[in-house]
């Protein structure tokens, strides 16, 4: 196009600070100490501990969207968390439903005699 | 040293080494010609380095008019077998040639002809409906188009060296599988495709940011014309409905060159889970194709009804909602595999649901000619058969829709004739329209009108003849692919008929080839002086047919929808001034990526893996030039940009 | 009834009534009156040079980033910067669907062992682990070299980039010596679909890594070359939302492949 940034005015655009990446940074590692923990210690057993672990990666992959890539700090319009919303519909679309639609075939179509570890 | 490649691969049948002579006739013919005419300096300035969208997307056009012919080729030949092979007769083609000429004609079709000519117009329009010079990454849009010509240009050698896959368009394991595939048919699908593919996935990302980014002042998102609207929702599919086709072409082509077990019949591989994944990205691919076809209406229908689009918002809303819910239904193409009812009935559910939105915009379009003062030229014509057989098409859908319904007719001949009247009705006669419509924009004069009207009636009543017909034969119990029935099946007549129509459609698509050599020969005379034949209500009528290559010499402000009809009103707001205009240069890396992908698909087909390997290191070097450096434009002054505006306003060649 | 509502109908009540103007098309004033112009323009009209117009100054409008955009409407001179970044944003969205469909495959796929072994005997979390903290650190030694890319120190940057590419290294060289091990016990990817889900799907994160690596070799030559320029600064960005993504993976990857792989 016809106006190009000075290096200056490109450097001012970017929105990481050394606050962001050393939150980012311990608040990723508590949690993966965390979850580490749980499983290698046995903390806790079953649906509970797969359901904590799953909640604990969910809220580290927050922390990283937020202190890393900045999610959320870009200038109005904010299309880049708008298109990051619509990708985790349509991931969640494919992902749960490939997921219903093949346990479904699965149990009515796939061969008995192979015991599938669930 | 050349991995499976033998000399074996040159042999072929009669009815393919005719094809194959007069490919490389063709070539030949080509190659002289462009030598005769001393162009192949002009030809690699002008066209092969180019990023101008223009140019592309005149070059997509051109492509994609290639691979018609040979996706036709292919069609001329299944119907000429089905009509012969009945009883004792077994046609001219065996068995295994005939699933060949079935598969290629199907990703011919939907891969080269339709992303094809649907990319083509987003280059040639996007830009100009929304005021810009350029798209936004002109590089990667010209990477995309040339890997797709790639992939088009593997499908050819696939005539000529070794064999097309023989697995149907989207090569369901495990019959794509070593086991039941073991030669290079699915290797060349695999590679052809996911070159196109990542080159589809490319140019979304491209249109995707122009129109976000690069709209004209005053251009709010409610203030975009339909089309862009509608380009700006196939994006969003491409983008997000493309990586899962990259990914699953990638695990068969781990399962047949590592010897993995994704989808094959043993080692705990589940051929069902490719069907899943294939058809999640299958049906938005559909949509892909048919929201640009929609938007060509929604320009096409205000602008010959002299009164503007009948219910904007609403339009946008069905678009959205159109996108939204393509991805939820894709399990209706595979309704037989055995999900149980409550799956089934979900699906079935969300498709019909995605008739409403599809149906406010047809009755949208009915609305906007109502009172309107129609005008028959031409496009207008190709979108009342578009009406016609895209809604008959689409009731048929609806019929499938029904999961008790589909297990009586899926992958019958009424399946082909639902999807046919889709793409054919819906997409090819959008297109059509499309081209009838903006062509005296891009070349400066009109079409042919007589010619393209017999070529519009052939179209139309060859369209109803070859597939009407197949639901009848749907109902009688034909299935699709096939080359061979007994005759007490009473399908012959029919299947003449579908052959007929067939040739009828051969004479139009022929008329339309001629028509466009004729127009080209009388062009003189055919001239549009003004820019604007058809009273048009958007930004690209308002600027001289061809564009200049800068598009806009003052990008335009606006401040409602149907800019230029305002302007014709004398409501137009204040317009800023000239200024320097920076455009990108040209470059060959796109070119030559491209060439070297064709390279990279044969080889890896044949196994010919060192020269894979010398393609990729090529490829990764070309890329690392070019993304080196300093972005460089050339720079073009507004004093120099204000005097040329100035002499094509007042009709002068040149400055 | 009035001219105007009789040329208006009902239904056009909703839409304001909107006619085009000038009905008959011969009368539509034409905005361009051109000669005879041959279908391809080339670009060397503008490169005659126009004589008069030689020294007289630019009639540019001096465009810079506008302190106080109207951020209601799209501005058309969109530096390369936003465009870029967002362009590379949507590409890794892209990345992330098809790291999802790897993921789905596994799901599915996980208990497809043909009888050999699971998740629960092969896996070790200790080199999951390693392999975890190494990527986080990288991670923090790729932010840390964008800030000094703000502060314009390419020495810094440099350093910290080293940093992060031996981490990487290091993060590869541990994997494949578990695929290998894996590989050697007779695992291979070949022997079961849950195998072949594995290897494909940590691979395929691997080869991105491996990807980042080179990657980051290219820009160290750039910067050495080059220096930081508004160009490579731009790259430098993308490059560590690259890199910062394929930690965000990563996390999905030990949670769902090995940590419940295990449990």
């Amino acid at each position: 196009m016809s106006h190009e940034l000075s290096l200056h005015e490109c450097q001012k655009k970017w929105h990481g600070s050394l606050k962001s990446y050393l939150y980012g940074f311990f608040g990723s590692l508590a949690l993966t100490a965390i979850t580490f923990s749980l499983v290698l210690f046995e903390g806790l057993s079953g649906n509970a501990l797969i359901y904590t672990v799953v909640f604990l990666a969910l809220m580290q992959a927050v922390v990283q969207l937020v202190f890393f890539l900045h999610l959320g700090r870009e200038e109005k319009p904010k299309i880049e968390s708008m298109v990051f919303c619509f990708m985790i519909l349509i991931l969640l679309i494919i992902s749960l439903g490939s997921l219903w639609v093949m346990n479904d075939l699965n149990a009515r179509m796939m061969p008995k005699m192979e015991m599938n570890h669930d | 040293m050349f991995g499976k490649l033998t000399l074996e691969a040159l042999n072929h049948e009669m009815s393919q080494n005719l094809a194959v002579i007069s490919m490389v006739l063709g070539g030949i013919a080509m190659i002289a010609l462009i030598t005769y005419l001393k162009r192949w300096k002009w030809l690699w300035k002008e066209w092969l380095t180019t990023v101008d969208p223009k140019r592309i997307g005149i070059m997509y056009i051109i492509v994609s008019l290639i691979m018609f012919m040979k996706g036709f080729a292919d069609a001329l030949m299944m119907r000429l077998q089905q009509a012969l092979s009945v009883g004792a007769s077994h046609g001219f083609i065996n068995a295994n040639h005939f699933q060949e000429v079935v598969s290629a004609h199907g990703t011919t079709m939907i891969f080269f002809v339709a992303m094809g000519v649907m990319f083509g117009l987003l280059n040639l329009i996007i830009p100009l409906q929304i005021g810009a010079r350029d798209v936004a990454f002109p590089f990667l849009n010209a990477l995309g188009f040339w890997l797709f010509t790639a992939g088009g240009m593997l499908t050819l050698v696939s005539l000529v060296v070794g064999s097309f896959s023989a697995t149907g368009w989207l090569a369901y394991p495990p019959l794509s599988e070593l086991e039941y595939s073991p030669n290079e048919g699915v290797d060349y699908w695999i590679w052809l495709v996911q070159i196109a593919g990542v080159g589809s996935t490319m140019s979304g990302i491209n249109f995707f940011v122009t129109i976000l980014k690069m709209r004209c002042y005053g251009m709010s998102l409610m203030k975009m014309p339909i089309f862009t609207w509608s380009a700006l929702c196939a994006m969003v599919l491409v983008i997000f409905a493309f990586p899962i086709l990259t990914a699953t072409l990638a695990l068969l082509a781990l399962d047949r060159y590592m010897g993995m077990h994704f989808f094959t019949a043993s080692h705990g591989g589940n051929p069902m889970m490719y069907i899943n994944l294939i058809w999640a990205w299958g049906h938005p691919e559909v949509y892909i194709l048919m929201l640009p076809a929609f938007g060509t209406f929604s320009e096409v229908v205000p602008t010959f009804s002299e009164k503007r689009l009948f219910g904007y918002t609403s339009m946008v809303w069905a678009l959205i909602v159109i996108t939204v819910l393509s991805f939820v239904v894709w399990l209706h193409h595979f309704f037989t595999m055995g999900a149980s009812p409550n799956v089934n009935a979900f699906f079935a559910i969300m498709t019909m649901l995605i008739a409403i939105p599809t149906g406010v915009k047809i009755f949208n379009w009915l609305f906007t000619k109502f009172r309107g003062k129609v005008h028959f030229d031409t496009p207008m014509l190709w979108f009342f058969a578009f009406v016609l057989n895209f809604t008959i098409g689409g009731m048929t859908g609806i019929l499938l829709s029904a999961p008790p319904v589909d297990f009586q007719v899926h992958n019958s001949l009424f399946l082909i004739a639902h999807f046919h009247g889709m793409v054919i009705g819906g997409v090819l006669f959008g297109f059509f329209c499309a081209f009838t419509y903006w062509f005296p924009k891009f070349t400066g004069f009109m079409l042919n009108e007589r010619l393209n009207r017999y070529a519009f009636w052939c179209w139309f009543g060859g369209f109803l003849l070859a597939f009407m017909p197949l639901y009848m034969l749907g109902f009688m119990g034909a299935t699709r692919r096939l080359d061979h029935y007994d005759a007490s099946t009473g399908w012959q007549p029919l299947f003449i008929v579908v052959g007929v129509g067939a040739i009828i459609i051969m004479i139009g698509a022929s008329l339309q080839v001629i028509g466009l050599f004729t127009s080209f020969l009388d062009r003189k005379n055919n001239r549009d002086g003004t820019g604007d034949p058809w009273n048009g209500r958007t930004l690209e009528w308002s600027i001289p047919s061809p564009p200049p290559f800068y598009n806009f010499a003052i990008v335009p402000t606006v401040d409602q929808l149907d800019p230029l009809w305002a302007k014709k009103r004398g409501k137009e707001p204040p317009q800023k001034d000239y200024e320097d205009i920076y455009m990108p240069k040209n470059t060959p890396v796109g070119f030559l990526i491209g060439m070297l992908c064709i390279v990279f698909g044969f080889a890896m087909t044949w196994h010919i893996f060192w020269l894979a390997l010398i393609c990729i290191v090529a490829i990764i070097a070309c890329l690392i030039a070019r993304l080196s450096g300093e972005d460089e434009h050339d720079i073009f002054k507004a004093a120099e940009i204000k005097a040329m505006d100035e002499a094509l306003r007042k009709g002068h060649k040149r400055v | 009834m009035s001219k105007r509502l009789r040329d208006c109908s009902p239904l056009n009540w909703a839409t304001g009534c909107a006619k085009a103007p000038g009905l008959d098309r011969s009368k539509v004033a034409p905005y361009y009156n051109i000669g005879a112009l041959s279908i391809v323009q080339p670009r060397e009209l503008s490169r005659v040079p126009v004589a008069q117009f030689s020294g007289e100054q630019s009639l540019m409008i001096h465009h810079t980033a506008d302190p106080n955009p109207d951020l209601g409407f799209p501005d058309p001179h969109q530096d390369s910067f936003s465009k870029n970044v967002l362009g590379f944003w949507i590409y890794l969205m892209t990345d992330c669907l098809i790291f999802a469909t790897l993921f789905v495959t596994y799901a599915v796929l996980h208990g497809s062992t043909f009888g050999g072994p699971s998740s629960k005997d092969l896996f070790e979390l200790p080199t999951a682990f390693a392999e975890t903290m190494i990527l986080l650190c990288s991670t923090l030694t790729s932010g840390l070299a964008m800030l000094a890319a703000v502060k314009s120190k390419t020495k810094q940057i440099l350093i910290w980039l080293t940093l992060t590419f031996l981490l990487g290294a290091s993060f590869i060289f541990i994997e494949l010596s578990e695929f290998s091990h894996f590989i050697r016990e007779g695992h291979g990817p070949q022997k079961s679909a849950f195998l072949s889900s594995f290897f494909t799907l940590v691979g395929t994160h691997g080869l991105h890594v491996s990807v980042g690596l080179f990657w980051m070799l290219v820009i160290t030559f750039q910067l050495l070359i080059a220096g930081l320029t508004p160009a490579t600064f731009r790259r430098l960005v993308i490059f560590s939302m690259f890199w910062h993504f394929l930690d965000l993976v990563w996390i999905f990857i030990f949670t769902f492949v090995y940590l419940l792989g295990v449990a």
